[in-house]
C-alpha cells in the first residue's frame, strides 16, 4: 500500500504541481512527510480537470483544487516533490 | 454578530418575510410548526422504513434517497441513480403524497415565491433525501455548501443555499440540531476530516443554539453554519426528510439533495 496523505493546496505552481498543507497522514505511513509538500502528480481524479495532462491549465487546476481537501497517494519522493496521484477526498457536508 | 441569535416561528400558511435574514445569518432558523400531522408524518415514517429495510443498501447506508456530495465525481451517476430512486419512491408512495413534494408546496406559499427542482441539461435533481439515525452513529461537525464543494453543478451557481428538514419521528432523547452562529470560511479546510465534516476545533467558543425536532416541524437553516446533532439515546430512530433550496432568481427557489 501506498502512503496517503490529505490536506489543502494552497498554491498551484505548474499544470501538474501544486503546495499542499498537509493536514492527516495516514497511520500505517513508512516514511515521514512534512506541514508543506510540493506535489506533482500523475494522475488527478477531479472531474473539472481535463484528463488529457496536454490540454490541462493552470487556471483550470486552480478553479478546481485551489483551497480544497484533497488526498494524495504518494509513488515516490524526489528533490522536487512528491511524485502522487490526486484524488477528491470526502466531504465537509451534505 | 448578533447578540440574541433567535429562531423565528411560523405557522402553516403564514407568509414569511425573514428568507433574507436567514441568508444574511441575522437569524438562525425558521421553523414551521406543525406542517404534518403527527398521522401522516407516522405513515411516512412506517412506509420508509419498510422500504429501506427491504431494499438492498448497503450496510451502513442510513438514508433513502440521492446526495450529489456522494457523487461530486460522478456526475452522470448521480442523475441515473437520482431516476432509478424517484421511481422507487412514486411506488413507495402510491398512495399517500410524497413529504417532498408536500414540503415544496408548503415552503412556496410561506416565502411567496416558486419552488421547483432543479435541472441540469434535462436531468432532474434528487427531490430530496430521507435520513435515518440511530443511537450508534455520531455526527462530525459540519456545513453544506455546493457553491464550494460541488462547483461542477449547476446548483453551485445558485445565489445561496438554504437547507429544508422535515421531522418525521424523533428519538426517545437527543437528535436535537446544534447550530453554531459559525460560518464556514475557506481557511477551515484545515480542519476537515478525511471522510466528513470537521474537527470539534472549527467552532472553537462559538455561541450556538439547539433546535428540537418536534415531529411534523419544518426547519429551514442556511447551512453554511456549522451544524451537527447531539446523540442520540434509546431504541426509537430519527427519522427525517430534507432537502436544499437557493434562489435562482427574485420569485424562484430551485431544490435539490
Amino acid at each position: 500500500m501506498n502512503d496517503i496523505v490529505w490536506g489543502t493546496v494552497t498554491k498551484v505552481i505548474d499544470n501538474n504541481k501544486f503546495e499542499m498543507n498537509v493536514t492527516h497522514r495516514k497511520d500505517e505511513n513508512k516514511n515521514d512527510y512534512a506541514d508543506n509538500e510540493i506535489i506533482i502528480f500523475t494522475e488527478i481524479d477531479i472531474m473539472s480537470i481535463p484528463a488529457e495532462p496536454s490540454i490541462r491549465t493552470i487556471q483550470q487546476i486552480e478553479d478546481a483544487i485551489k483551497g480544497k481537501f484533497i488526498k494524495c497517494e504518494i509513488e515516490t519522493r524526489s528533490n522536487d516533490g512528491l511524485t502522487c496521484k490526486v484524488f477528491h477526498s470526502g466531504a465537509g457536508g451534505y | 454578530m448578533q447578540r440574541h441569535w433567535k429562531s423565528v416561528y411560523i405557522k402553516k400558511h403564514q407568509k414569511c418575510p425573514d428568507l433574507d435574514n436567514l441568508v444574511t445569518g441575522v437569524i438562525p432558523a425558521i421553523i414551521l410548526e406543525n406542517a404534518l400531522s403527527e398521522i401522516t408524518c407516522k405513515e411516512v415514517s412506517k412506509k420508509i422504513t419498510e422500504f429501506h429495510n427491504m431494499t438492498n443498501f448497503s450496510p451502513n447506508s442510513r438514508y433513502v434517497g440521492e446526495s450529489l456530495n456522494s457523487y461530486i465525481n460522478f456526475k452522470t451517476q448521480y442523475f441515473e441513480k437520482t431516476k432509478q430512486m424517484d421511481n422507487q419512491l412514486r411506488q413507495v408512495f402510491s398512495d399517500i403524497e410524497d413529504p417532498r413534494y408536500i414540503m415544496r408546496d408548503l415552503l412556496s406559499a410561506i416565502f411567496t415565491k416558486k419552488i421547483i427542482p432543479a435541472k441540469e441539461n434535462g436531468k432532474i435533481y434528487s427531490n430530496g433525501i430521507f435520513r435515518i439515525h440511530n443511537c450508534d452513529e455520531s455526527f462530525p461537525i459540519h456545513r453544506d455548501n455546493a457553491s464550494f464543494e460541488a462547483n461542477n453543478y449547476t446548483v453551485s451557481k445558485l445565489r445561496n443555499q438554504l437547507s429544508a428538514v422535515l421531522h418525521l419521528q424523533t428519538a426517545q432523547s437527543g437528535g436535537e440540531l446544534i447550530l453554531y452562529q459559525k460560518s464556514w470560511k475557506k481557511s477551515d479546510e484545515q480542519f476537515r476530516f478525511p471522510e466528513f465534516g470537521y474537527s470539534d476545533d472549527v467552532v472553537n467558543d462559538s455561541k450556538f443554539i439547539k433546535i428540537k425536532p418536534n415531529v411534523g416541524d419544518i426547519v429551514i437553516i442556511n447551512p453554511i453554519h456549522y451544524h451537527t446533532i447531539s446523540k442520540i439515546n434509546g431504541v426509537l430512530d430519527r427519522i427525517s426528510v430534507g432537502f436544499f433550496f437557493g434562489q435562482s432568481d427574485k420569485s424562484t427557489l430551485l431544490c435539490w439533495s
